[in-house]
């Protein structure tokens, strides 16, 4: 410091900016820098550059300046006016001054204006500090003045905000509601205030009280669980429709939404805000929709028909119960299309896919019709559907309504039709074939027949026994015919029960064929159970002519070997019996393809050699399903065939209902009397029993024969139905009725009129019928002992009435018989009787269903309210039929 | 940090990949005030989160996403806040760096709360400089290198800058080499 050299280096580093002058202001000395900024010539006048700008009242002298020593000095540069100069004077030795200081520079860029760096200032000045300050000060006015602005805009935006929100709030007409959960403050607004009826002011002052008490009680419980729900995080905002009380004293409806959007520290809510919504009017919109929605769907619902809407992407939006009669698949199917149906059902996907097409089509506008088959676990059903494309004013879809009808009845009718009208169709070739047969095979008979009468006739002979067994073939043979197709047409024959021993039925009836085989030169053979020997309950007319087909075929298509028929007991108890029926023959066979076919109506089996018109084995299978049984074919060409059948048979256990048997014997001679116009009939009877042990009377007339049956007795009587005189039927009834009645005479109608069955000739007194033509198999066949069983007493009914108690049964007998005595001994047309004869008719009318069937009730009841109407009761008619009733119930008495 | 640190992050995001990618950066750094006051103090993890999160969101590697932000920061966030006072700090590069020392030091003696980085210049010849960063930070080497670079634009000055020494790999602190070419 010492060194004046050091010194004023040490003076020029510390103060680049100052200046030396001495008490006359000559400059000695400048700083670097400020030369650098400022032209200064030594030894020149300081004011020649430089005035004092600080203190004002300074004086650029040395005494003056000496005076402020203590003060700032500002000095300005008179060449560059920006260039102001701060610092200190010093007064030095000798009064020269030294000027200490730096620019004063208030902004960073007047440093660039005078081309200063920040090296051009000492360390120690603070001007640089100072100017950084000064630029942080202006970085953060910019900060703030740019935050202003944000906060500026922000609020702004909040205002747009607020005003917005105001005015939707406005627009939505709702009412408005602030709330601090914790202290029960509550703000509400105008609207608010207006929706109960009020207005603001008469709510003041207002708290959670004032909703409280507005609030419709029992809604609250709703309200408080909806708000604790959104409390626990269940929900995201607290929303619930409930009733408020108006001013008015009405209930309104309301929506009352709110939102937490303060929390306390602990995590407790503290301010709700939330609107209120009047929604009295959807309310009431709703409950009247809901009611129009119901009254609809109870329609839809109760209409038989399957019916969904659909909207425009064909999704369901109803479905009755009809067409999806579980209750959660129709919920779920709402909103959704038939594909998620398959998917969800395994349905095919085709289904869908049909179905969308159609709808497609519908959408279009072309209503739609389709029939659509479905696969149940039951069976197949089948719809018919109908598309509705329904459009609003524009022509915008609304939806499709679509509707099914169950048509799987109407459907499988319509099978059933074609399968009719097929089998009608196979039907009509069937008789084709059949007329075609019969036109084949009746030609032949005939022209037999007519053949073998030419040559009787050119021949003038007697009836040759030869010609006339000719013509008894060729007339058999068509008469065969035709019984198969009346039996075959006559599908809803009645089963005839009686109760007959079956192993003599059998017997019986193997006779007829045994002959015949024989004759064919083939060995018949049979096998019956034991266990057939007993009382059995059964049709035994279907039977015969289920087995006579069946043995006839066997002997039309077995020309060598053998005939084996057997009856096997499959399953016996108290009460039935199950027989196995086996007829084999060592015959042509039946081809393969023929097996299922020979069951059918007009099938055959080729045959030239045979007559027949193929309806032998359909009457088999008809008649067999009649009686519960299933024909069963086992065949091989060449061998021969099996058929075979199972049946049922109720075993009769009472002896009640065993008939007096009385068999046909030729051991003792037997009478019959024919009473026919046609004599030829009495010829061939005479042929017919030649050589065997009958007496034969004949009558062409009906009143002669009257006369005869007066003073003999016959142990058979024949009768022609049709005869000039007078029918069989009458005078069988004047035969009844005459003193010379022997009610041991079989009575057998003879006639040709098939329309009439046994059960009708029965009812009109008869036992049996012959059809003409007359050969000895049917004249065999009427005089078995069986056929002469009751005509009139039915065991059945009084055996049902009393449970086969067998002395009451016949102590109800005895009384019967006693009152049809009664009515006997009533003498017609006696004045007075006519009350006796309602009294007793009416007592029969009360008790002969007990005794006889269902067509003796009706006769009786019928001429009984004849009686009582006072017209003319058809006495002989019904009194011949009672009486046939009192013989044979006398009979029942005597033999049982 | 300063916030003008922050900002400059920003900045750079928004003015080279859009305002949607910079808000995936502030959502995946966490960081969710981008309000940056240029002088307030931000917490160092601040930036750091969102040199990684941007890292990742822009799929670019961390030094390269720091050497951006420091470019950036001279060249636009820097410049227009502190434009004149760095200008006054040389007309040229080589002022400024042998000014850079001093220039901090008087920071730090402004705000006494912040702990801004020392620099020494070490002159090797009339050409070569060696950049001594002195930082209390860790992580923030290729920051110091994007401003280096930004400077150099700024004065429109072509120089080299190489990596002489990094405190990450033990030295006592990261030493750079600008050298004008």
């Amino acid at each position: 410091m010492t060194n004046s050299k050091n010194y004023n280096q040490f003076i020029k580093d510390l103060f680049p900016f100052h200046i030396y002058f001495d008490n006359n202001l000559e400059i000695i000395e400048v700083g670097k820098s400020l030369l650098k900024i400022h032209d200064v010539e030594k030894h020149k006048s300081f004011t020649e550059y430089f005035s004092f700008e600080r203190p004002f009242s300074v004086k650029p002298n040395v005494k003056s300046v000496s005076e402020f020593i203590n003060q700032l000095f500002i000095i300005k540069s008179k060449i560059n006016d920006k260039l102001l100069l701060r610092g200190q004077m010093i007064l030095m030795d000798q009064n020269f001054l030294l000027f200490i200081g730096s620019p004063w520079i208030n902004e960073i860029e007047t440093l660039s204006d005078l081309e200063l760096n920040l090296n051009d200032f000492s360390l120690h000045d603070s001007t640089t500090d100072l100017l950084h300050l000064l630029k942080t000060k202006d970085i953060v006015s910019e900060d703030l003045e740019r935050v202003t602005q944000v906060v500026k805009d922000q609020n702004q935006e909040l205002l747009i905000q607020k005003s917005i929100l105001d005015d939707i709030v406005d627009s939505t007409n709702m009412g408005v509601w602030q709330w601090n959960v914790q202290t029960g403050e509550t703000i509400f607004n105008e609207r608010w205030a207006e929706i109960i009826g009020c207005s603001l002011e008469e709510l003041s002052p207002t708290n959670i009280d004032t909703w409280l008490r507005y609030a419709y009680e029992p809604d609250l419980e709703l309200s408080s669980a909806k708000l604790e729900m959104y409390f626990q995080g269940e929900s995201e905002n607290y929303d619930v429709e409930l009733r408020m009380k108006h001013k008015n004293g009405d209930l309104i409806w309301v929506r009352d939404r709110g939102k937490v959007y303060s929390w306390t520290e602990d995590g407790k809510p503290e301010w709700m805000y939330g609107t209120h919504e009047d929604i009295s009017y959807r309310k009431s919109q709703e409950d009247s929709l809901l009611k129009q929605k119901l009254f609809y769907e109870g329609i839809l619902n109760t209409i038989p028909s399957d019916i969904a809407v659909f909207d425009e992407n064909h999704r369901y939006l109803f479905v009755n119960p009809i067409a999806i009669k579980d209750e959660k698949v129709r919920e779920w199917i709402i909103g959704k299309d038939d594909f998620d149906y398959c998917k969800e059902f395994s349905k095919p996907v085709s289904l869908a896919k049909n179905r969308r097409e159609v709808f497609l089509r519908a959408k279009k506008g072309t209503p739609q019709i389709i029939e659509e088959s479905l696969d149940y676990e039951n069976g197949k059903e089948y719809h018919l559907r109908h598309l509705f494309p329904v459009f609003d004013k524009n022509q915008r879809l609304k939806f499709v309504i679509g509707y099914g009808l169950n048509i799987t009845s109407i459907k499988q009718a319509q099978i059933e039709a074609e399968k009719a009208r097929n089998e009608a169709e196979k039907q009509k070739d069937s008789k084709q074939l059949l007329l075609s047969t019969l036109s084949h095979e009746l030609r032949n008979p005939i022209n037999s027949i007519i053949s073998l009468i030419s040559l009787y006739q050119d021949e003038n002979n007697d009836l040759d026994f030869d010609i006339l067994n000719s013509l008894k073939v060729s007339a058999g043979n068509i008469d065969s015919i035709f019984k198969d197709i009346l039996i075959s047409e006559n599908d809803q024959q009645p089963t005839d029960l009686s109760t007959i021993n079956f192993i003599h039925f059998l017997k019986n009836f193997i006779d007829t064929y045994k002959y015949q085989f024989n004759k064919k030169g083939l060995n018949f053979d049979y096998e019956f159970d034991e266990d057939a020997d007993c009382q059995l309950l059964f049709d035994s007319k279907l039977l015969t002519q289920i087995l006579s087909n069946l043995f006839s075929n066997a002997l039309k298509y077995t020309d060598f070997g053998s005939i084996l028929f057997s009856v096997k007991s499959i399953e016996k108890n108290d009460n039935n019996l199950k027989l196995e029926f086996s007829l084999k023959d060592t015959g042509i066979g039946i081809p393969k393809e023929m097996l299922t076919k020979i069951f059918d109506r007009y099938e055959r089996v080729p045959n030239d050699k045979q007559f027949g018109v193929g309806l032998g084995l359909n009457i088999v299978k008809e008649k067999l399903k009649l009686l519960g049984g299933v024909i069963d074919v086992k065949s091989k060409i060449g061998e021969g065939s099996a058929f075979s059948f199972c049946l049922d048979f109720e075993i009769d256990q009472t002896n009640l209902l065993k008939t007096t048997s009385v068999f046909v014997s030729e051991e003792i001679e037997q009478s019959i009397f024919l009473i026919d116009d046609e004599v030829i009939n009495f010829l061939i009877l005479e042929k017919l029993l030649l050589n065997r042990n009958f007496k034969l009377k004949y009558s062409d007339s009906g009143l002669k024969a009257l006369d005869i049956l007066h003073s003999s007795n016959f142990d058979y009587l024949l009768l022609d139905i049709k005869m000039p005189d007078i029918s069989g039927f009458e005078l069988l009834h004047r035969y009844i009725l005459s003193d010379s009645f022997n009610n041991r005479t079989k009575l057998i109608a003879f006639s040709a009129d098939s329309t009439k069955n046994l059960e009708d000739y029965r009812f009109e007194g008869f036992h049996f019928f012959i059809e003409k033509p007359l050969s000895i198999e049917n004249l065999l066949e009427a005089l078995k002992v069986e056929n002469f069983d009751y005509r009139f007493f039915d065991l059945n009914q009084i055996k049902k009435l009393v449970k086969n108690d067998k002395d009451l049964i016949f102590s109800l007998v005895e009384d019967f018989v006693n009152l049809l005595n009664q009515f006997f001994k009533i003498k017609i047309g006696n004045e007075g009787q006519h009350q006796l004869l309602e009294q007793v008719l009416h007592k029969i009318k009360g008790n002969i269903g007990y005794f006889s069937g269902a067509k003796m009730v009706k006769l009786v009841g019928e001429q009984y309210i004849l009686l009582l109407n006072s017209e003319n009761l058809n006495y002989f008619y019904l009194a011949s039929k009672l009486l046939l009733l009192k013989t044979e119930l006398e009979d029942f008495l005597k033999h049982d | 940090m300063y916030g003008i640190v922050n900002k400059a992050v920003k900045g750079l995001v928004i003015d080279n990949f859009g305002q949607e990618k910079w808000n995936q950066i502030l959502l995946k750094s966490g960081v969710q005030d981008d309000m940056f006051l240029n002088n307030q103090s931000y917490p160092d993890k601040t930036t750091f989160d969102l040199a990684i999160a941007a890292s990742e969101v822009l799929d670019l590697g961390l030094n390269e996403v720091l050497i951006a932000f420091g470019e950036y920061w001279v060249l636009e966030t820097g410049q227009k806040a502190y434009g004149e006072l760095m200008k006054a700090g040389g007309q040229n590069l080589k002022e400024f760096l042998e000014n850079l020392p001093s220039f901090h030091s008087r920071v730090m003696l402004m705000y006494p709360n912040l702990t801004p980085p020392e620099f020494r210049i070490e002159k090797k010849h009339q050409s070569l400089f060696h950049v001594h960063y002195i930082s209390t930070r860790d992580g923030l080497t290729y920051f110091m290198y994007g401003l280096l670079l930004g400077l150099s634009k700024m004065y429109n000055e072509s120089i080299s800058i190489e990596v002489l020494q990094l405190k990450s790999e033990g030295f006592k602190n990261d030493i750079f080499t600008v050298e004008w070419i």
